[in-house]
């Protein structure tokens, strides 16, 4: 086994036209494909909001107008729930390094570590959407579109926690190792695009509600 | 036959073809009825003979081609073309030529654009509601509403649109010009109208069920002769009876034949029976309770149902799917009700 | 001794004895992508059909004015399936599940694509997810918006009916074969990028594989942008959520945005691949190689760029600013350009040739012939001006009928008789691929040319009735489309004859270039016994049939070997 300090490739250049494996081009082709699908929900929040006369839009039957969306998005949680996120990026980045060392126990250990970071983030934003009074689905579009994407984002957050947790298994069965870590990198992409959608979302919706 | 023959026929055919297209005005399949017309059917002959062009040369070569290229029978199957890869000179002149053409394409109808969205400083205006499936155009200057007809003067015209339901567009084949109405988002057209005359509005955005019958008749009409026209809906619509003493059997129970008892009799249709007062009284089985609320027509579903603006009980205005009401049907009921909606 | 197929894992091997398998195994569920692809086509085929019916119905209720054949929501029932099968569950599983997957890794050298059973799960959510748009008919009536869905129209729900459950199987059915797609999407990107045989340069790729090419990374990047698009519309449906409604905030034009955005790179994902099936045809059938090769690998690209560029040209009437039509009016224009220098470059091919005038060649002569009125007519409706006459009118039925039959369909049976003999092992009847040939072109003419003068006339589009003038030209256009509609019946019956009686096809009856005729017909499993070793462009008629650059492996496995370890550096 390679010393602890240098990544040695213990698995040669893959016979391929591009020298990089099928896996890895095909993981970022679908995170591209993701993208464009985020990207288009981004724009259609982004058209929404320009095109609307006034944003947020009044709700039918209340009298005052932005201050109350303000008052409701509470940047508190989101705040923390966006840092709870981000480490567990980092945590899926020194846990894939440590796959490539070789060292399978701190591998196991930051991919545990991730994935609780991980249920912590749903954790938090199944309570946020619990305490969000007057911002239905379906009165307005403020609360249409904040629902949609972030619960897209969820979606694709749960999946991905449903994903590590099929890695965790995979590298205690021993079938993901040093040698054969293509669906640990597939899956630390996949965690790190998650990861990037929300920092977008988060700067759309919480730190850019106009207040008056 | 060389290619400089077939060239040169090419070149003959399609002068000729350029010919007639230049001196064949186009209106005389379709009148010019705008100013924008005239440009629009400008613009389609020169790319009409630029098409033509185009056309021969891909057709004309390629059918010359095939006659003269063609394996014979007694030529060997494997027998093979020239090793012919490309010709730089050529692949430039034929991508730089269309460019260049295009280019022209695209200044003219610039042009002719910033003309079409250019905003006169004086117009008439007409607004139009469109929705499913008739044409309200409404004249503000003389306070006339008209259904499914539309009368406007020669000169400048501004059309202001607007949707109630689904989106339509405005289209009158002659005026060449088009712009779809968007419910929440009004539209405008501007254009000058130049030739008297009776057209069709027609709508050209898929609007549902009632889409190919969507149409009205348009009539453009000199200045004197329009200002008559208003006149003589400004008499008719203060006229035709005192709104004052209105007779549910003489001025209402009559609208309700001609509009809506081919539906709405017995139990026909919601349960609701417009051929007798009692009717009204017991209302229907999807709205229930009386469709009338004495003194308050406002709190009418018989007038909520059938006014020009919505929102309508149960989705949508009555009669289902137009002709609606006029004004002056629509005043009646309104003053009816006001007047305590009594069975006399 | 087979060396590893570049890109597939070692353990897949090519060799594998399937005999063993069930019928349902070896066709159905195969991973073989000869199998994936037949599959995609037959299943494309019936939907053609029944689309074809669809459109059938529907002249039969315009021959004449003022005719009540169909209810006028049956009528737009009718008319929203026909385009949205045609387009979502015919053209574009044909061309890119079905030819794309049989030729490419064949053109390519590759054994089978990148992720072969990911290959099958595309092909197995077609079927379902085509006929979900079917189910709408017996839950009350299918979708009756239109194949562009614009709300209001989409979202309101047609009278008499508590819910619009054919909108919702609409929207489903297109979200799955879109997921379908995209997944295809992803496999064949990595397969040309990764899984080309050795010495096969990007400037050595035949020009349908670089047509997928191009047309796959559209297929990626804009096929999750309507996914978003149409759940967005079912949000709207389902739950209420105000997106599209202006008193609760929302927009109507979005939308159209979101839609056209994904809707016109889909037309170029139904050109393309048709135009890389020209592009193989017109040499072979010349026996010249194709002219401008490059220029056309560089149109294609370009194209697949500009496709990105372009899509408000659909919007001209509906409300956009002035300025922004104006851009849009320009970048439709541009592309008009590497459009046309494939059009010369094909014809130009055809001089100095030895041209064989078989069923393939005439399809794709006829292909030029009406794809180039198509993009002339397209060439007219790009000019903003002349658009506000045109839009929504006849004229507009007619020019998408000109590039999507007279080209997709054109390029469709071109390649299904250019490839019958590889893909069955049989030839069909030339006599009556011809006659097929003729009696689609003529009356596909009769049947679609007349629609541009009508249109002009004041015709509008998506009309079950129309005013009385129109009488005759709809009545004659009426007879030619069921002309049109019984020339395909030559077809089916050839196809069947064929299959029982045809005679057995060599490896390269039509004496191509391309690595798909260097195997047998039809090819084993694994395609081909050694690696093909490329030293040379495509088309390259100075080499002997049938192979070009392509070692002979069987005599000599050890030379062969020690030059692919040497090539694969490359």
């Amino acid at each position: 086994m390679s010393t602890a300090s240098t990544v040695v490739p213990t698995h040669p250049r893959p016979n391929t036209n591009t020298g990089l494996s099928n896996g890895f081009i095909g993981i970022m082709c679908f995170l591209t494909s993701e993208m464009a699908l985020f990207g288009s929900l981004i724009f259609m929040y982004l058209y929404v909001r320009r095109a609307a006369p006034v944003w947020p839009p009044l709700i039918p039957g209340l009298a005052h107008g932005v201050h109350q969306y303000y008052e409701r998005f509470d940047w508190h949680l989101p705040t923390v729930n966006t840092v709870v996120l981000l480490s567990s990026g980092v945590t899926m980045h020194f846990a894939y390094q440590a796959l490539r060392r070789g060292n399978i126990q701190r591998t196991l250990f930051l991919l545990v570590v991730t994935i609780i970071l991980g249920i912590g983030f749903l954790s938090g934003q199944a309570y946020e959407y619990k305490h969000l009074k007057d911002v239905a689905f379906s009165t307005q579009t403020y609360g249409a579109t904040f629902f949609l994407l972030t619960g897209l984002h969820g979606a694709h957050v749960t999946g991905g926690v449903i994903f590590l947790l099929t890695v965790l298994i995979g590298t205690l069965r021993g079938k993901i190792n040093q040698g054969n870590d293509m669906v640990f990198h597939a899956a630390t992409l996949y965690w790190h695009f998650v990861d990037a959608v929300w920092v977008v979302l988060f700067a759309l919706f919480y730190l850019t509600v106009p207040i008056s | 036959m060389s290619l400089a023959r077939v060239s040169a026929i090419l070149v003959v055919i399609w002068v000729v073809i350029s010919a007639w297209i230049i001196a064949t005005p186009l209106s005389n399949a379709m009148p010019e009825a705008t100013d924008h017309a005239q440009q629009i059917d400008f613009l389609f002959k020169f790319m009409l003979v630029a098409s033509v062009a185009v056309f021969l040369i891909v057709q004309g070569f390629l059918l010359y081609f095939c006659l003269r290229y063609r394996r014979r029978k007694d030529e060997s199957a494997d027998a093979l073309g020239s090793d012919l890869h490309g010709n730089t000179r050529l692949e430039i002149v034929w991508s730089i030529i269309p460019a260049l053409f295009l280019v022209v394409l695209t200044v003219l109808s610039f042009q002719v654009y910033v003309d079409i969205v250019a905003i006169p400083k004086q117009a008439y205006i007409i607004n139009v509601q469109a929705s499913q499936f008739q044409w309200e155009c409404d004249h503000p200057q003389y306070n006339i509403q008209e259904f499914n007809t539309c009368h406007m003067p020669l000169g400048e015209i501004t059309v202001r649109l607007h949707a109630r339901d689904v989106i339509h567009s405005f289209w009158v084949p002659e005026f060449r010009v088009k712009q779809d109405a968007v419910p929440g988002y009004p539209t405008e057209m501007h254009f000058k109208t130049i030739r008297v005359g009776q057209y069709r509005l027609i709508c050209t955005e898929f609007c549902g069920v009632g889409h190919s019958e969507m149409y009205a008749k348009l009539f453009v009409m000199t200045k004197p002769n329009f200002l008559a026209w208003v006149k003589q809906q400004q008499q008719a619509n203060s006229g035709s009876g005192s709104i004052a003493n209105l007779s549910f059997s003489k001025d209402i129970a009559p609208i309700f034949t001609a509009h809506c008892t081919a539906c709405h009799i017995a139990t026909h249709l919601a349960n609701l029976d417009l051929g007798s007062y009692q009717g009204l009284l017991k209302g229907g089985n999807i709205i229930p309770g009386s469709i009338i609320k004495p003194s308050n027509h406002k709190g009418s579903v018989l007038w909520q149902i059938t006014g020009a603006t919505g929102p309508y009980p149960g989705g949508n205005r009555m009669p289902l799917g137009g002709p609606y009401l006029s004004t002056t049907e629509l005043s009646k009921i309104t003053a009816w009700i006001d007047q305590g909606a009594k069975n006399n | 001794m087979a060396a590893t197929a570049l890109g597939l894992d070692s353990h897949h091997d090519m060799h594998a004895q399937h005999g063993s398998q069930s019928w349902v195994r070896r066709h159905i569920f195969s991973t073989d992508h000869k199998v994936i692809g037949i599959n995609y086509m037959l299943t494309g085929f019936v939907f053609f059909i029944v689309a074809g019916l669809l459109a059938e119905a529907m002249r039969v209720n315009l021959a004449q004015p003022g005719s009540k054949v169909l209810a006028p929501d049956v009528f737009n029932q009718f008319s929203t399936v026909h385009g949205s099968a045609m387009i979502f569950l015919f053209t574009i599983p044909f061309l890119v599940g079905g030819f794309g997957n049989y030729l490419m890794p064949l053109m390519i050298g590759a054994g089978d694509v990148a992720f072969p059973r990911l290959n099958l799960i595309s092909y197995l959510l077609f079927p379902p997810g085509g006929i979900i748009m079917f189910v709408g008919f017996l839950l009350g009536g299918a979708a009756q918006a239109g194949w562009t869905s614009y709300p209001p129209i989409s979202t309101q729900t047609p009278l008499g009916m508590p819910h619009d459950y054919g909108q919702i199987c609409w929207l489903l059915s297109v979200i799955v074969v879109g997921v379908s797609s995209t997944i295809t999407a992803i496999n064949f990107l990595v397969t040309i990028v990764n899984m080309r045989a050795p010495g096969m340069s990007y400037f050595r790729l035949p020009l349908f594989v670089w047509a997928m090419l191009v047309t796959v990374i559209l297929t990626l990047l804009v096929t999750p942008a309507l996914a978003g698009g149409l759940s967005v519309q079912l949000m709207q449906i389902l739950f209420g959520a105000p997106f599209f409604e202006p008193s609760k905030g929302g927009n109507v034009l979005l939308w159209q945005h979101m839609f056209w955005f994904y809707s016109h790179p889909a037309v170029y994902i139904m050109i393309l691949p048709a135009m890389g099936i020209i592009s193989e045809i017109i040499p072979v059938f010349s026996r010249k190689p194709i002219f401008g090769y490059k220029a056309i690998a560089y149109s294609t690209m370009a194209i697949g760029l500009l496709a990105f560029l372009v899509w408000a040209h659909h919007m001209f009437t509906s409300g956009v600013q002035p300025w922004l039509e104006v851009y849009f009016m320009i970048t439709t224009m541009i592309i008009a350009v590497p459009t046309g220098i494939k059009v010369f470059s094909w014809v130009a091919t055809l001089f100095e040739g030895k041209l064989r005038l078989d069923a393939p060649l005439l399809f794709a002569l006829g292909f030029v012939s009406t794809f180039t009125l198509g993009g002339i007519t397209g060439i007219m409706l790009a000019s903003v001006p002349v658009d506000l006459h045109e839009h929504g009118t006849y004229f507009l039925v007619a020019h998408l009928h000109y590039v999507l039959f007279g080209g997709s369909v054109f390029g469709i049976f071109s390649g299904i008789y250019m490839w019958w003999p590889k893909m069955t092992g049989r030839m069909l009847n030339e006599k009556l691929s011809k006659l097929h040939f003729w009696c689609m072109y003529i009356f596909f003419n009769t049947t679609f040319f007349p629609m541009h003068i009508i249109g002009l006339l004041g015709m509008p589009r998506r009309v079950a009735d129309y005013d009385p003038q129109f009488g005759t030209w709809n009545l004659f256009i009426s007879l030619s489309a069921f002309i049109l509609g019984a020339s395909f019946l030559i077809f089916i019956y050839n196809a069947a004859h064929s299959l029982v009686y045809g005679e057995k096809a060599p490896p390269n009856p039509w004496g191509g270039r391309t690595l798909e005729w260097a195997t047998a017909s039809p090819p084993p499993h694994g395609n081909f016994a050694t690696i093909p070793v490329v030293d040379s462009l495509p088309y390259d008629f100075t080499k002997p049939a049938p192979f070009f650059g392509v070692r002979d492996g069987a005599a000599h496995d050890d030379a062969s070997h020690a030059h692919d370890h040497e090539v694969q550096e490359g």
